[in-house]
């Protein structure tokens, strides 16, 4: 049968702890680039964070990186338009949540007890992650409408 | 010195939030054309099941499926079986058919014409309770304090079994009109125990694949077809679809022989292979800091708290998660996380734990599921087969 136990935290200072940066580089404009248009041989500047997906002199489509900055968030993300100004595909470049300045990070583990050694709390490895209330993307959703507006034409 | 596997981490924005797949272990190309069908399996459970897409079968199934049977993609259909399962399994406290709620509390768009009419509603219910009061004498269902109808089986039951209908007005906050479909349901479950159930105005529709003749609120029939019992019935996948949609991405990757792969949709996640996964887990109240950190391999986990935006605001939102037996938002808890063998069950068992905290028990052993859920008054409730597992603050 499950049972329950309980775990009185009094208090939000006491029950939680500032989270480090939750940063995460996903892929670098080149690579998105290259993903988003594999058969294209360059990548002319457009002007601002635009770029021409081109092979040879034919034009595959439009390459548009954009981000989204708030006070403890910060989100690069391109948008593939292709020839005929439809979106291709988007991607996160890099994604950023800090709160309270830098917590760096052993220091930070150091405040979580291990409660049994049969569970070692691991530290390291290339993946953390987070779980908890639902962020919405509604943000990049947004961009991706403007960028389409702008520029889904010009991708012609 | 060997050096470390090539991996892969890709991120998208999907399903309203934004999916993370990693893999590693096997050449670029590979990992880059099965991450590629993972995001394509997420894309089509989205478009198969938002409730915001006109297209989805979700809308086309509020748009018609009361007046004729629609039929769905299988992905669909086996969502909606997984629901009236746990629907059952849980006493009606998972239900997809609090749509109707969601849309008065603005948390869903009304632009798509889904809403239904305060009078319709009122109309209807007057109707439910008419026959519940004539057919089954033993069921406790009265209006008192004006806007508030009591239903039960006795006056007796525990006060979670008891329908509370408020606001039935226009004006009220919360016109809670999904809450006939759970009207009806206990109906039928008095029924169950006197006479044969007897299809009422509306509720012509039996069971077509389960062994009960019962009607049901959602009727799932051969084919992949489906039909609503009446108009007012509304469904909304979000609290079960990103779950489903790691479960397919996780298969997809399986599909592209990766042998160590993480999926995660806003935090419903998954993973496999034989690395272990540190995940930082939320605190409720203060979504911007970590309550504690649970370290997973093959399997899954989910989470529901308040909507949060750290583009707005450092603190949560409402509860987009609504008790069925009030219409309400839960508050009673703050938030809940479950660990379960496939992503769609612990999706879907975080609304369980949210709306009935322990009582959650039966349900979370039949699933194999681990829990943890914060109380408003700040007290972590922790299932013992988990709590070795998960780390706390000092």
């Amino acid at each position: 049968m499950t049972d329950w136990v309980r775990l009185t935290l009094p208090t939000i200072v006491a029950a939680s702890i500032a989270s480090p940066a939750h940063a995460v580089i996903y892929l670098s404009v080149d690579a998105a680039q290259k993903l988003a248009f594999p058969a294209a041989n360059r990548f002319v500047e457009n002007g601002g964070l635009t770029w021409k997906a081109q092979a040879g002199d034919k034009l595959l489509g439009l390459f548009v990186v954009d981000h989204v900055i708030g006070k403890h968030l910060y989100i690069d993300y391109a948008v593939a338009l292709d020839s005929t100004g439809r979106v291709i595909r988007v991607d996160i470049l890099q994604y950023r949540e800090s709160y309270g300045g830098e917590v760096r990070e052993p220091g930070w583990l150091a405040q979580f007890v291990g409660k049994t050694s049969a569970s070692p709390l691991k530290v390291g490895g290339d993946i953390r992650n987070i779980s908890g209330a639902t962020l919405s993307s509604l943000h990049v959703t947004e961009g991706v409408k403007r960028i389409l507006a702008t520029y889904g034409s010009r991708a012609r | 010195m060997e050096a470390a596997p090539a991996s892969i981490r890709r991120a998208r924005p999907l399903l309203g939030t934004f999916v993370e797949v990693a893999v590693v272990g096997a050449p670029i190309p590979a990992m880059e054309t099965a991450v590629e069908a993972a995001f394509a399996a997420v894309a089509t459970v989205h478009r198969l099941m938002s409730f915001h897409e006109a297209t989805s079968d979700v809308s086309q199934l509020n748009c018609a499926a009361a007046s004729r049977p629609v039929q769905v993609h299988d992905w669909t259909y086996q969502v909606l079986e997984t629901a009236r399962d746990l629907y059952h399994r849980s006493g009606g406290v998972f239900d997809i058919t609090v749509a109707s709620a969601l849309l008065h509390l603005g948390l869903l768009p009304r632009e798509s014409g889904l809403g239904v009419r305060s009078d319709e509603i009122e109309s209807l219910l007057h109707r439910r309770h008419a026959r519940a009061c004539r057919e089954h004498p033993r069921l406790f269902c009265e209006p008192s304090a004006g806007k508030t109808w009591m239903a039960g089986t006795s006056p007796a039951m525990t006060p979670k079994k008891w329908i509370n209908v408020t606001g039935m007005r226009s004006s009220s906050a919360f016109p809670s009109p999904c809450l006939w479909g759970e009207v009806v349901n206990l109906c039928d479950r008095g029924a169950e125990n006197s006479s044969p159930p007897r299809c009422g105005e509306g509720s012509g529709m039996a069971g077509a694949r389960g062994s009960t003749a019962l009607p049901e609120t959602v009727g799932l029939l051969p084919d992949n077809c489906v039909r609503f019992a009446h108009r007012g019935v509304k469904i909304d996948l979000g609290g079960i679809a990103k779950g489903f949609a790691v479960d397919r991405a996780i298969e997809a990757l399986h599909c592209h022989d990766i042998t160590d792969g993480f999926v995660s949709a806003g935090g419903d996640l998954a993973a496999f292979g034989t690395r272990q996964h540190a995940i930082d887990i939320r605190d409720p109240r203060r979504p911007d800091r970590a309550m504690c950190r649970v370290v997973l391999s093959n399997t899954a986990l989910a989470s529901s708290a308040g909507q949060f935006d750290p583009l707005r605001s450092d603190l949560p939102s409402g509860s987009a998660v609504i008790d069925p037996l009030t219409g309400r938002p839960s508050h009673a808890i703050r938030g809940a996380t479950t660990c379960a063998p496939s992503c769609v069950i612990a999706d879907a068992l975080t609304k369980v734990v949210m709306n009935v905290g322990e009582a959650a028990a039966p349900i979370l052993e039949h699933h194999g599921a681990s829990a943890l859920f914060v109380s408003a008054q700040g007290e972590v409730h922790i299932t013992t087969n988990w709590k070795n597992e998960v780390h706390f603050a000092a």
